[in-house]
């Protein structure tokens, strides 16, 4: 997808709102299935993201430097019987972008992501 | 076994596949990261006390929805593996038309649906059947141009579905090969199109009344079609009744949808 520089998709800001909303409620990093519930418990009667869509669009943020993520102790996951999860966390960077991304849309910060209609 | 877990091994087989040409630390965390999301749904569901075949169906609208940007992100991963540019070189004529190949195909079917459903009925002596097919052919053209349009200036995914729709009345054609084969590549197209659109969560501005009606139009028509294909031509009134009442339907649809909005 073309896009100008710097700009985000509706599906990123959903991310790094959800994202920072799961930080303020002492979530701290988060894993994708995490995110895709946030998303859609936050953006109204909405379906998980794709599991194609979410992870392209993760590595995405990351790889411009607004979110960073590393994998967590194999030995929790191991301790509790499950795979290991990979961990993200908004960066200062992705909170500044979204925050300009509003500001130029003239949006209060918080969710959801819809847009006025 | 249950349905969620049969769903999610569907899930690891597709991402095996497709990420099986890549470097191996990349593919192993597609993989890795998969696993743990179909683990935690599957643990979520149980929690909520979701039925299996619920969870299943979730899954595999996931997988099914994400598709073509696993295919995107598998290619732009092979290209930057290989040391490929990531951006298409060429002439920028050229790249446009790479990728809206499929939109010039439609305004082919489209005009080709105008001119041939105009012609029709004054081919045939201009009876009744003849007028009523012309018109129905003619107004699928119309949509598809009118879809064209409003892919490009408001809604990609109303402008998809109303190309899908104005694209069907070339499939019935199996005689002359060429048609159907256009119109089914345009339906395909469109398809695959408004899953990409979805699939990046791209929201389009509100469909204002013009659109809404072209949409209820396509809606129509798509009814029209079938009730050709079912019930065959003589029944000239459900032909003319079925698009009419499928068309309000979908009108006040929509306008309900917006104001809930």
């Amino acid at each position: 997808m073309r896009r100008k520089p710097g700009t985000l998709l509706p599906l990123e800001v959903d991310i790094l709102e959800a994202g920072l909303e799961l930080r303020r409620a002492g979530g701290g990093r988060f894993h994708g299935f995490q995110l895709a519930r946030a998303i859609a418990d936050h953006a109204g009667p909405r379906p998980l993201t794709a599991h194609g869509t979410l992870y392209k669009a993760l590595q995405r943020l990351e790889e411009a430097g607004l979110l960073e993520s590393q994998w967590e102790d194999p030995t929790i996951a191991a301790t509790e019987g499950r795979p290991r999860r990979r961990l993200y966390a908004v960066t200062g960077a992705g909170e500044g972008a979204l925050a300009a991304r509003q500001a130029r849309h003239g949006r209060a910060a918080g969710r959801p992501g819809l847009e006025p209609t | 076994m249950n349905a969620a877990d049969r769903a999610a091994a569907a899930v690891a087989w597709w991402v095996v596949t497709y990420s099986r040409p890549l470097p191996a630390e990349i593919a192993e965390r597609r993989r890795a990261e998969l696993a743990s999301d179909l683990w935690e749904q599957r643990t979520w569901g149980r929690a909520v006390g979701a039925p299996a075949p619920a969870v299943a169906l979730s899954i595999l609208r996931r997988m099914a929805a994400g598709m073509p940007a696993d295919l995107r992100w598998r290619h732009y991963q092979l290209a930057a593996a290989r040391g490929r540019p990531l951006v298409p070189g060429g002439r920028p004529v050229l790249r446009t038309l790479a990728r809206n190949w499929w939109l010039v195909l439609a305004a082919l079917v489209g005009l080709f649906e105008v001119a041939f459903g105009v012609a029709m009925p004054l081919e045939e002596g201009g009876h009744a059947e003849s007028i009523a097919g012309g018109a129905l052919i003619a107004t699928a053209g119309l949509l598809v141009l009118g879809g064209i349009a409003v892919r490009q200036r408001r809604s990609r995914v109303a402008g998809d579905v109303m190309l899908a729709v104005g694209a069907m009345p070339m499939l019935p054609w199996l005689w002359i090969i060429p048609l159907p084969v256009a119109g089914l590549t345009v339906i395909v197209a469109a398809t695959v199109d408004t899953a990409e659109a979805r699939s990046v969560g791209r929201r389009s501005a509100p469909l204002g009344g013009a659109e809404r009606l072209l949409l209820g139009t396509a809606a129509a028509l798509a009814a029209a079609i079938v009730a050709y294909l079912v019930i065959g031509t003589p029944l000239l009134i459900a032909f003319a009744a079925a698009p009419v009442l499928v068309g309000l339907v979908v009108h006040l649809g929509l306008r309900r949808a917006r104001r809930v909005a």
